[in-house]
C-alpha cells in the first residue's frame, strides 16, 4: 500500500447497490406489516385523551356526531349525580332530517335523555346553530360567558377527544380549567380493532386529517 | 468546487464506491436529484390541480355500477337509502311490481323504540306515495344471517322473479362485488344493481360537499377493505351498557 492511500470502502456494482435498496425496502415493509396492529392500536389510543370524572360537574355537554353513544354516556354521567344538567346544541339537519324522513339529532338526543332518565327540565338546548367541532366550542362559549363560574364534562366519542380537546383550549382559553373530557366508546370497534372496519378507517382516518388541518388553522 | 454533471450519480458503466465516510450533504450530483424530483413533484401537483374535475371523475366512475334492470318487478330499497319517489313511479308502471323493504337487526335506538324501524318509516312513505299494501314486502334478516343470504332465500321462493337493488352511487358497485361473491351465479344473474337518482352528488361533484367525500371514500373502502382482509372480518359488536361509565375508571 502507498503511504496516503486510505481505503474508503468496498466497490458495489450498481446492481447490487439497488438490489440491496430493494432488499431494505422490502425488510421495512415486512416489519411493518408485521407491526400493524401494535402501530394502528397505538394511533387509535393516541386519540383518546378522554378523563374520567372524578368530582360532579355543573352540565354535562354531548356534541353532535355518534347519536348512538353519545347521549347514553352524558346520561349515564346524569344520573350518577355527575352532572346537573345536560346540554346539547342544535345541530344543522341533515338532508334526511330536513326532509323529514328521520328526526333531527337534537330531537334524538332529547329524546334518548327522557327515556334515559333525565327530566325535560334538565336538559338544555343551545341556541346556536352548528355545522362542527368548532361551532360547538363557539355554541358553549356563548353558554359559558352568561354562566361564567359553571363547570362543564364536554361528552364525545373517545378518538374525537384530542381534537375536541385542543379545539376547546383554543377557543375558550379563559374556561380551560372549568372544562373536561369524557371518552364514550363507539359501537362496532374501538382503537384496538379500527382498521378491520370501513367506518373505522373513515373515522380515524378522518380524525388525524382534520387534527393537522385543526392544528395548522388555529382550531 | 467543481460542478459535477447532474446524472454522474447514475452513470450504469461507473462501478459506485460505498465510503466508509459520510459523504457530504452538499454532493453535488445529490442536489441535483432533489432539483429534479422536487420539479417533477411540482408539474404533477400542478397537473393535478389543472385537471381535478377530470381526475376526481375518473376517480369516482369505478365505483359505479349501472345495470338497466328493464326486466326487473321489484325493487329492493336499502337501509337508510330512501328513493321513494322513484320506486313509486316503478310501482305505478305496473300492479304486479312491488317493492322490497329491508328489515336488518335493529339497533341500540329501534331496540329502545327512538328510532322508528327502517321498514315502518319505508312502508309508511310508500303508502303516501301511492303504493298498495300487497305491492309492499319486507326482506327480513333481524333473526340474522347477511342481506345477501335473504336475497337468495327472496328468490329462490319467488323464481319468476327479477330484483332491481336501488343503492348509493359510490356503494354500487361493492354490492355487484358482494352480489357476486355470496350467491351462486344462476341468482347473481337475477339480481341488477343501480344507483338511485336520488343523490346530492354525483361522480362530477362529490367533492364539492362533506356528504359525497364521505360517500366516495366508504366506496373505496368497501372495495379494498375486503380485498385486504382476505375474508377475515372481525364481528361488530355493539357497545355494552356497562361500558358508559360516568365516573373514575
Amino acid at each position: 500500500m502507498q503511504s496516503g492511500a486510505v481505503p474508503t470502502g468496498t466497490r458495489l456494482s450498481p446492481r447490487s447497490l439497488r438490489w440491496r435498496r430493494w432488499i431494505r425496502r422490502l425488510v421495512v415493509v415486512v416489519v411493518l406489516y408485521a407491526l400493524h396492529p401494535l402501530l394502528f392500536t397505538m394511533a387509535g389510543r393516541w386519540l383518546n385523551v378522554g378523563e374520567p370524572l372524578n368530582a360532579p360537574v355543573d352540565y354535562a355537554f354531548i356534541l353532535g356526531g355518534d347519536v348512538a353513544t353519545r347521549p347514553f354516556q352524558a346520561a349515564a354521567i346524569y344520573r350518577a349525580g355527575y352532572a346537573r344538567k345536560v346540554l346539547i346544541s342544535n345541530i344543522s339537519p341533515s338532508a334526511d332530517a330536513a326532509e323529514g324522513l328521520i328526526p333531527t339529532e337534537q330531537m334524538l338526543q332529547r329524546e334518548i335523555l327522557r327515556k334515559r332518565g333525565v327530566p325535560d327540565g334538565d336538559i338544555i338546548s343551545l341556541a346556536r346553530t352548528v355545522n362542527s367541532t368548532r361551532d360547538e366550542a363557539d355554541a358553549l362559549k356563548q353558554f359559558l360567558d352568561e354562566h361564567p363560574t359553571a363547570t362543564v364534562a364536554v361528552v364525545t366519542s373517545d378518538f374525537h377527544t384530542r381534537r375536541t380537546r385542543m379545539i376547546f383550549r383554543r377557543r375558550l382559553p379563559q374556561f380551560r380549567d372549568q372544562i373536561w373530557f369524557v371518552a364514550t366508546p363507539t359501537d362496532g370497534f374501538g382503537a384496538d380493532s379500527w382498521w378491520h372496519f370501513k367506518d373505522g378507517v373513515l373515522w380515524y382516518g378522518s380524525e388525524y386529517i382534520k387534527l393537522a388541518r385543526d392544528f395548522l388553522t388555529a382550531g | 468546487m467543481t460542478d459535477a454533471p447532474c446524472n454522474s450519480d447514475l452513470d450504469p458503466q461507473s462501478p459506485t464506491v460505498v465510503s466508509s465516510q459520510p459523504t457530504p450533504s452538499t454532493n453535488p450530483g445529490r442536489r441535483c436529484r432533489w432539483w429534479r424530483r422536487g420539479i417533477t413533484i411540482a408539474v404533477v401537483l400542478l397537473l393535478v390541480l389543472w385537471q381535478r374535475d377530470f381526475l376526481c371523475w375518473a376517480l369516482a366512475t369505478p365505483l359505479i355500477r349501472s345495470e338497466s334492470g328493464a326486466n326487473a318487478t321489484a325493487i329492493l330499497l336499502i337501509q337508510g337509502h330512501y328513493p321513494f319517489a322513484e320506486v313509486a313511479t316503478f310501482l305505478t308502471q305496473d300492479d304486479h311490481h312491488r317493492v322490497l323493504i329491508e328489515a336488518s337487526p335493529q339497533g341500540r335506538l329501534e331496540r329502545l323504540g327512538i328510532f322508528a324501524p327502517a321498514e315502518e318509516t319505508g312502508r309508511k312513505e310508500m303508502v303516501k306515495l301511492g303504493a298498495k299494501p300487497e305491492q309492499i314486502q319486507v326482506l327480513d334478516w333481524t333473526g340474522g344471517g347477511s342481506r345477501s343470504a335473504a336475497i337468495q332465500r327472496w328468490l329462490m321462493d319467488h323464481p319468476d322473479e327479477q330484483l332491481l337493488v336501488l343503492s348509493e352511487g359510490f356503494s354500487s358497485r361493492e354490492l355487484r362485488w358482494q352480489m357476486d361473491r355470496e350467491l351462486p351465479a344462476s341468482i347473481a344473474r337475477r339480481i341488477a344493481i343501480r344507483p338511485s337518482t336520488r343523490q346530492l352528488y354525483d361522480a362530477s361533484n362529490w367533492w364539492q360537499t362533506k356528504r359525497g367525500t364521505i360517500a366516495f371514500l366508504r366506496g373505496w373502502l368497501g372495495l379494498i377493505l375486503p380485498v385486504i382482509r382476505c375474508g377475515q372480518q372481525k364481528e361488530w359488536v355493539e357497545c355494552n351498557p356497562e361500558q358508559f361509565q360516568p365516573g373514575p375508571g
